[in-house]
């Protein structure tokens, strides 16, 4: 089976979906440093790097954090981060009795058998994510899709051409507009500028890979018939920073919207099927809704979004869609009042900083559409991250500092990383590598514990792995 | 007249030890960069910081002060300017800087890119036995060579 959050090669960041964990490469090297000094640029609106790899360090960091908010600031983040604390027990629970099985019943026959189980459970189970990369992206939600694509614009399109709609395609659109958001019209001297352009690869949509772009071409397409002109010719009447900050901060504005997943309470009480909040199929709709207004109601969006009234933008928006969307100002409402449940059942700390991160995007609208790294400070978001040299954290309030706080939050952030990497493992769609090899706290860790496991033998004996004593606790047989 | 010296100057000694650098880095950095879904590219970065060790250990071979000169390059510019002067250079191409001070200099400006110290000297040891193995080939071929009458 083809891995289901299986990672790019050669990357300078990443972010594991539904992990709260960003992890830097040696080619970002990101340290205590990165993000004072990139705050500070941001702030300022003056660059902030004097070097390749200063560059590289902020631009990763602005795009991984990004990430991290879409899993934390958005109903797209919620539901998967949802799924995944229901789902990924019970897998493990299916990989359990497998290996039960399988070590009962030797041979390939019932291997075969147990296996094809848990792959037809990992599928089902798999198509209640909204984020799936690209070429896990059932061809179902693809021709949804086209479907709507279709009843918006009377024609057929090639799924080729709706790239653009996917959400993976989308979750990347979105990390290049704020990092362009956070960087476009900064003061730099000459040295600075040549840096810039010389990694320009990192951060312009044109010289990226095409997932980054999909999105942006799309909608840049759209953009210049609504304003009635081409990029060049806006260029040159607005200036070229002003019309692209402008372009990346609608862009930024509609994808959050359309990422403005509702709670699945929320879906039963208004009798609305999931699929059409599908933030591709969303984001189809908002696109012409925008192509419909007539002069007046453009004027009143333009005015809106020039004042960052990012409510009154979403309203003039959804009041152009035939489907009965809720405005996000209800959806995240009704989230928090999910959250406020669930905390009354559990301590998990991610729960506890999903509440928080819900209330703080309600008391703070603009923190959705511009997804920049000051909000980690207003709204006192915690950042963690895995280096080549351990794991790191930034934190901008008391209790991230808190002794007897901050261990507890580590257990459960490390906690569900080993529990997503386990079930990854079992349903035989990747190696396992270990979240506290990779975080240095493991004493008994070997090299294949952050290499990645491949075999069940490989687990370290049970007196020095926590990850095989806790399996083998809970009924795993490993050989 | 022979071919030796004109045949140096026409094969592309940078361009040749590029590829297998940079693969060597990229592997380097799949054995550390493992998980994700939602990434950044780096593999550019990977080509920047192949020339930025193939290009000052080809000057280390032409002379001193090249070496010197391009040891610290930062910029795309700065590399490109140090290929030119490599495709200008006629003469044979012989180790002129200690090797411990190439390895040094070179593995120092990696450690600045964020690559780790065991990485970076091990892709600087690789590709400077490697481009020395090289060239001491060529130059055994093209002593080999038949003399071309003019």
């Amino acid at each position: 089976m083809s891995s289901l959050l299986q990672l790019h090669a050669g990357t300078a960041g990443n972010y594991r979906w539904g992990s709260h964990l960003t992890r830097f490469s040696f080619l970002g090297p990101v340290n205590g440093h990165t993000l004072p000094r990139t705050l500070a640029g941001s702030i300022n609106s003056q660059a902030s790097w004097n070097s390749n790899v200063e560059l590289r360090e902020s631009l990763v960091i602005m795009h991984e954090t990004v990430h991290y908010f879409q899993n934390l600031l958005t109903g797209t983040g919620y539901w998967d981060s949802e799924v995944m604390r229901r789902r990924v027990p019970e897998a493990l629970g299916y990989a359990r009795a497998e290996r039960r099985i399988e070590s009962v019943i030797p041979g390939e026959a019932a291997r075969r058998k147990s296996r094809s189980q848990s792959e037809r459970w990992m599928k089902e189970g798999i198509e209640e994510l909204i984020f799936l990369p690209n070429r896990n992206l059932p061809r179902r939600r693809k021709e949804q899709i086209g479907d709507a694509v279709e009843a918006c614009t009377g024609k057929r399109e090639d799924q080729r051409n709706l790239a653009g709609l996917w959400i993976e395609n989308i979750l990347e659109a979105e990390a290049v507009a704020n990092v362009l958001l956070q960087t476009l019209g900064t003061q730099a001297t000459d040295r600075q500028r040549e840096i810039w352009r010389e990694n320009n690869f990192l951060s312009n949509p044109d010289r990226m890979q095409g997932r980054y772009q999909a999105t942006i071409v799309l909608v840049a397409g759209i953009f210049e018939h609504w304003m009635g002109s081409t990029f060049a010719e806006m260029e040159a009447t607005y200036g070229r920073t002003p019309i692209y900050i402008f372009f990346y901060r609608l862009l930024a504005l509609l994808i959050d919207i359309a990422c403005a997943h509702p709670s699945p309470a929320h879906l039963a009480k208004r009798a609305q099927p999931m699929y059409e909040f599908d933030p591709g199929l969303k984001l189809i709709r908002l696109l012409a809704s925008l192509q419909r207004f007539t002069k007046s109601t453009a004027a009143l969006f333009q005015k809106a979004l020039g004042d960052k009234d990012y409510a009154g933008a979403e309203r003039i928006l959804l009041a152009g869609i035939a489907f009965d969307y809720a405005h996000s100002a209800e959806i995240y409402k009704d989230w928090a009042e999910y959250f406020a449940g669930q905390m009354s059942e559990s301590d998990d700390r991610l729960i506890r900083l999903r509440s928080h991160c819900c209330r703080m995007r309600i008391d703070n609208p603009g923190c959705g559409a511009s997804k920049s790294l000051g909000w980690l400070v207003v709204c006192r978001i915690p950042l963690f991250y895995l280096t080549p040299g351990g794991l790191q954290s930034y934190g901008f309030a008391a209790e991230h500092f808190d002794p007897a706080e901050e261990p507890l939050f580590l257990a459960d952030l490390l906690k569900m990383n080993r529990d997503l990497g386990l079930w990854e493992y079992f349903m035989g769609s990747g190696k396992f590598v270990c979240p506290l090899a990779e975080a240095d706290s493991c004493d008994g860790r070997t090299a294949v514990c952050e290499s990645g496991i491949e075999r069940d033998a490989q687990f370290p004996e049970a007196i020095c792995c926590s990850v095989r004593r806790s399996l083998e606790q809970a009924g795993f047989i490993l050989r | 007249m022979t071919t030796s010296k004109k045949s140096h100057a026409k094969y592309d000694i940078v361009a040749a030890h590029e590829a297998a650098t940079k693969t060597m880095l990229r592997d380097a950095l799949e054995q550390k960069d493992r998980t994700g879904a939602l990434g950044l590219t780096g593999l550019e970065v990977l080509a920047f910081m192949a020339a930025k060790v193939v290009v000052p250990i080809v000057c280390s071979f032409i002379s001193s002060v090249l070496f010197n000169k391009y040891k610290g390059a930062e910029t795309k510019r700065e590399l490109a300017e140090a290929k030119a002067e490599i495709a200008k250079h006629e003469g044979p191409l012989t180790p002129q800087v200690d090797r411990a001070v190439v390895i040094d200099s070179i593995v120092a400006g990696l450690l600045r890119e964020g690559v780790p110290r065991e990485v970076a000297a091990g892709v600087v040891e690789r590709t400077l036995d490697d481009i020395g193995r090289d060239l001491a080939e060529k130059e055994l071929s093209e002593k080999n060579k038949p003399a071309v009458k003019g």
